[in-house]
């Protein structure tokens, strides 16, 4: 990590525990600032796509730490077209706990859940949120919606929160199967998520802005499987931001003109490219340490090194009718890879590194992640036995003072040894 | 025999389809082959259940999605392939029309397989037959667990070492459910659904917990709230319950390991002793004679011994390495506060023990846990003191604590090193310097670096990154102070610390733990003459109450 942010860092950290309001002021302007930065002057390094993305996450995520009218802390696989179409700020945690890694400042958010009694041993993503919270520096929302998908901290954080906040909270319970009735459940779960927000928010939900979202989240769907194709062909390096970016605009971006500029530019950003594969292709299973400088320095040491994307991003690649938004919307949560047993999760990723020809598989065990970790060695197992040599990697996705370098740049370091003389 | 692990498998239908459930709760001897299943992180009691399932010959097995841990405890025993038979039921999180539907579908779903694995068909009587009413509270004062499910030992040791009756009341011990009306013959699925969902709210669901009732109890005297390491989601309501009661309160984490003494142990008796209002132990007996008592406190890395008379006057006191046994080091320090005074062993008319190793000196008449032992020892030394911040060498506790002296509450580190004297110790190897040497060149740093690690190894990692990047010793030694000082204030936190504070145990002769300590508190720490003494001070002075 640079200097620069190291500095910045520090000196935000003092600031959270004697003056939380400009901490979180000053994070915000920091992300404006990047924001400005890849919209005006984008990295020649990456495509113009990803920087496009990067600086609409930069806005949203400082658009977050300022206190807004009507704004709703949501998880990551809540579908928000709801609250796109009734002009709700989604504040997203998963994402801005990547964001204060970045601003190496999550430490003090993190210390300051664990002093208030959150275990050691929880997600540290959600420890940042609580963090974040309690330290007074996210600004409080208006309210909470989340779903049950994928891990218990969603059940334990947010209900904290809504207490903490003394604001109210909508749980949508999701099945692990996904028939007719598990899609009705949720559907009229998600219908009374409308009418939840239009009873705490004031606005009203009307049903045709809500199909046009559907719309873009239809062309944004359509337009990311064709990159896919595409990429299948063409080599990009290795990037862990640009491959984490696809969690905002397939997941809580999805609906708005952000993520279908995005989609529409990364088609046109990878028909540019000339075809051509890289020697070592990788996919990576759950989220990605871009906060780790050492890391992004190894990539950069191994060009012919290529990350074709976290299977986070393509878990709820589902087709979507806008004329039935509900149904539609309960499905992508029901049909996530994530949802169910781990099999399933396995066999997507499975399908994955074949219809994108993959040399190996890093299967990333996030801390505190038991759904991820739970099903690693099951996981090694199947994607071996299936010929894609697969790297078991522990380590903390947001977390600085939670994993050490060192040991993990050997294991992965090793790891593109072998798959180098493999290849 | 089917095993289970959760109050809301049907339990009743399993016997009405002819199948004998077993609640599956012991301790895993180890995790061997959990850990090569899944993953060392994983809820422990997931971890005991994979191992145990091995380990009971189990053929047959029912599981619910309750968490993350157990879900894939599903499924690695499905990939495994060693059992005849097992179910993972879909559980709703609510209880509305919708959920008990989809629950009774969950319902049929098993039915239909057990029935089909079994060859048998729904017996009416029997299913009527296996619902059977909860144990009623005691009519008496009572302990109540609450939490997570606890090992069957755990509650075992409670039940012996608590002053009063102990109650389960965790997730484990709470199953409350009544016969659902219209299920005469056949199996009414919905039902049945309503009644598993009407039961106690564990905290998974999206349903009112019973717990604020529950500390509403007149009765209900104390509570040990239990969380099981990698279970996230008790030790959420832990820290809600604590701001809400009154009572009398200790946590207690464990592993699903067997449940041997330290730690658990000494907080358990010490609990006992906040119960029972800082009465110590039983007797074993009291010598007649004699003109001094002595209190011996035996802990990780050195013993100490204090020496009384009878008027209450400290005559000699001694430091000892423990060394591997106990026993041998309580031995050597007491024939060397023999030798100090000059008295024979017939002199001494009483002995009270403390510390990790107290059960092992056989000399001791009784033993009192070290938390008394510091408090009252502490209280002795500066009567204004109200936290006492203990940080030996393989644990560190804080000890709250009111005007007259008595314990008001208590919190101790889990099993890992981290904050620590051991922490120190290692990180002092790292720098090839003796404990001594870093203890005061922490103090002259410059430069104010952050060890971000809070993990002993990754630290010692970022240690060596740090002298690889010529960064100056005493910078390096005040980061792993703050360390520590981050480590321990969380814990003051917990257990609502004030000022004023002493610090005692053999970290406090650590001018820069001390120092950045007091930066983090915002208060100035003091700490005793002797740090190491006050447990040994205190245990005296409990003997001490045994000859006047």
């Amino acid at each position: 990590m640079n200097s620069l942010i190291q500095t910045f860092g520090q000196t935000t950290r003092k600031q959270i525990l004697t003056s939380p309001q400009r901490a979180g002021a000053m994070l915000r302007y920091a992300y404006l600032l990047m924001a400005a930065k890849s919209r005006y002057a984008p990295s020649r390094d990456f495509l113009p796509a990803r920087e496009y993305l990067l600086s609409a996450c930069n806005r949203s995520v400082a658009r977050s730490l300022q206190a807004q009218p009507n704004a709703g802390i949501v998880n990551v696989f809540l579908p928000c077209e709801i609250l796109h179409a009734m002009g709700v700020h989604p504040m997203f945690p998963e994402g801005m706990a990547v964001y204060f890694s970045a601003a190496a400042s999550e430490r003090a958010f993190i210390e300051t859940a664990e002093k208030n009694g959150v275990p050691d041993s929880f997600c540290s993503y959600h420890k940042v949120l609580i963090g974040a919270a309690e330290s007074g520096v996210l600004p409080k929302p208006r309210f909470i919606l989340h779903t049950t998908l994928l891990c218990d901290a969603n059940r334990l954080t947010f209900k904290r929160l809504a207490d903490y906040y003394t604001i109210p909270r909508y749980c949508v319970d999701v099945p692990n199967h996904a028939g007719p009735q598990s899609v009705g459940y949720v559907a009229d779960q998600l219908r009374g998520m409308a009418a939840f927000l239009s009873q705490h928010s004031g606005l009203t939900l009307d049903e045709d802005t809500l199909k046009q979202t559907l719309e873009r989240t239809r062309s944004t769907i359509t337009l990311y499987r064709r990159y896919l194709r595409l990429r299948r062909e063409r080599a990009l390096p290795a990037d862990m931001t640009g491959e984490m970016l696809p969690l905002f605009s397939n997941h809580v971006l999805l609906g708005t003109e952000d993520a279908l500029q995005y989609a529409r530019r990364l088609v046109t950003d990878m028909e540019a490219l000339p075809t051509g594969k890289s020697k070592v292709r990788l996919v990576w299973v759950h989220t990605m340490p871009n906060w780790q400088e050492p890391l992004r320095a190894l990539f950069r040491r191994h060009p012919e090194v290529e990350l074709l994307g976290c299977d986070l991003a393509f878990s709820a690649l589902q087709p979507t009718d806008p004329e039935k938004p509900y149904e539609s919307m309960a499905k992508r949560i029901l049909e996530n890879h994530l949802n169910g047993p781990a099999s399933r999760r396995i066999d997507a990723v499975l399908a994955f590194a074949r219809e994108m020809r993959a040399d190996g598989v890093v299967y990333f065990n996030h801390w505190g992640c038991k759904a991820t970790m739970g099903a690693s060695q099951l996981a090694r197992k199947k994607l071996e036995e299936s010929g894609f040599p697969t790297l078991v990697f522990d380590g903390d996705g947001c977390d600085s003072g939670n994993a050490g370098s060192g040991q993990m740049l050997t294991r992965m370091e090793a790891f593109l040894e072998q798959l180098e003389a493999g290849v | 025999m089917i095993g289970y692990a959760c109050k809301y498998t049907p339990l009743e239908l399993i016997e009405a389809l002819g199948g004998e459930p077993l609640y599956l709760n012991a301790e895993a001897e180890h995790f061997e082959q959990a850990e090569r299943l899944c993953h060392s992180n994983l809820c422990c009691y997931s971890k005991a259940l994979l191992q145990n399932c091995k380990k009971f010959g189990l053929r047959e097995l029912f599981l619910v999605n309750c968490c993350d841990s157990l879900r894939r405890c599903y499924d690695a025993l499905l990939e495994d392939g060693g059992l005849d038979f097992l179910f993972l039921m879909d559980l709703p999180s609510c209880k509305t029309g919708c959920a008990q539907a989809l629950l009774a579908e969950e319902l049929h779903r098993f039915h239909d397989a057990y029935a089909k694995y079994r060859q048998s068909t729904f017996d009416a009587r029997r299913f009527r037959g296996a619902f059977t009413p909860p144990s009623a509270l005691p009519t008496q004062p009572f302990v109540g667990v609450l939490g997570a499910r606890l090992p069957d030992t755990l509650l075992q040791t409670l039940q012996k070492k608590l002053p009063y009756p102990v109650a389960d009341l965790s997730c484990g011990g709470n199953r409350r459910l009544a016969f659902p009306h219209g299920s005469d013959d056949a199996f009414d699925a919905k039902a049945y659904a309503a009644e598993l969902l009407a039961q106690p709210a564990c905290l998974r669901m999206e349903l009112p917990r019973e717990t604020r009732a529950q500390l509403s109890n007149p009765r209900l005297a104390g509570i040990v709230y239990h969380t099981v390491a990698f279970c996230d989601y008790y030790t959420f309501e832990y820290a809600q319950l604590r701001e809400k009661t009154t009572l009398p309160l200790l946590k207690l984490e464990t592993d699903y390991l067997p449940f041997a003494g330290g730690q658990a142990s000494t907080r358990i008796e010490a609990f006992a002793e906040t119960l029972r209002r800082g009465a110590p132990a039983q007797k074993r007996g009291k010598r007649p004679m004699g003109t001094h008592v002595v209190g011996i406190d035996s802990g990780s890395t050195t013993t100490n011994i204090a020496l009384l008379d009878l008027e209450g006057n400290l005559c000699e006191s001694a430091t000892v390495r423990t060394g591997p046994k106990a026993k041998l080091g309580a031995h050597k320090a007491l024939e060397q506060i023999l030798a100090q005074s000059g008295l024979p062993r017939e002199a001494l008319c009483y002995a009270v023990a403390t510390g990790y190793g107290r059960e092992n000196i056989e000399w001791a008449d009784h033993t009192v846990t070290e938390i008394s032992c510091h408090a009252r020892g502490a209280h002795h030394l500066f009567e204004q003191v109200r936290t006492i911040i203990d940080i030996g060498g393989q644990d560190s506790k804080v000890i709250r604590l009111a005007e007259n002296g008595e314990v008001v509450g208590f919190v101790m580190n889990d099993k890992c090193a981290a904050g620590t004297g051991r922490f120190l110790e290692m990180m002092a190897r790292t720098l090839e310097l003796e404990l001594a040497q870093m203890g005061e060149r922490g103090i002259r740093w410059e430069k104010d670096l952050t060890i971000s690690s809070v993990c002993s190894v990754f630290a010692e990692s970022e240690v060596i990154s740090l002298i690889a990047d010529n960064h100056a010793e005493a910078d390096i030694i005040h980061g792993l102070n703050k360390a520590v000082a981050g480590k321990t204030a969380a814990l003051c936190h917990r257990v609502d610390a004030h000022a004023p504070y002493l610090m005692t145990g053999g970290v406090a002769y650590n001018p820069g733990v001390v120092q950045a300590l007091a930066e983090k508190l915002g208060e100035p720490v003091k700490t005793a003459e002797n740090p190491e003494l006050c447990g040994a001070l205190g245990a005296a002075l409990y003997a001490l109450d045994q000859v006047r």
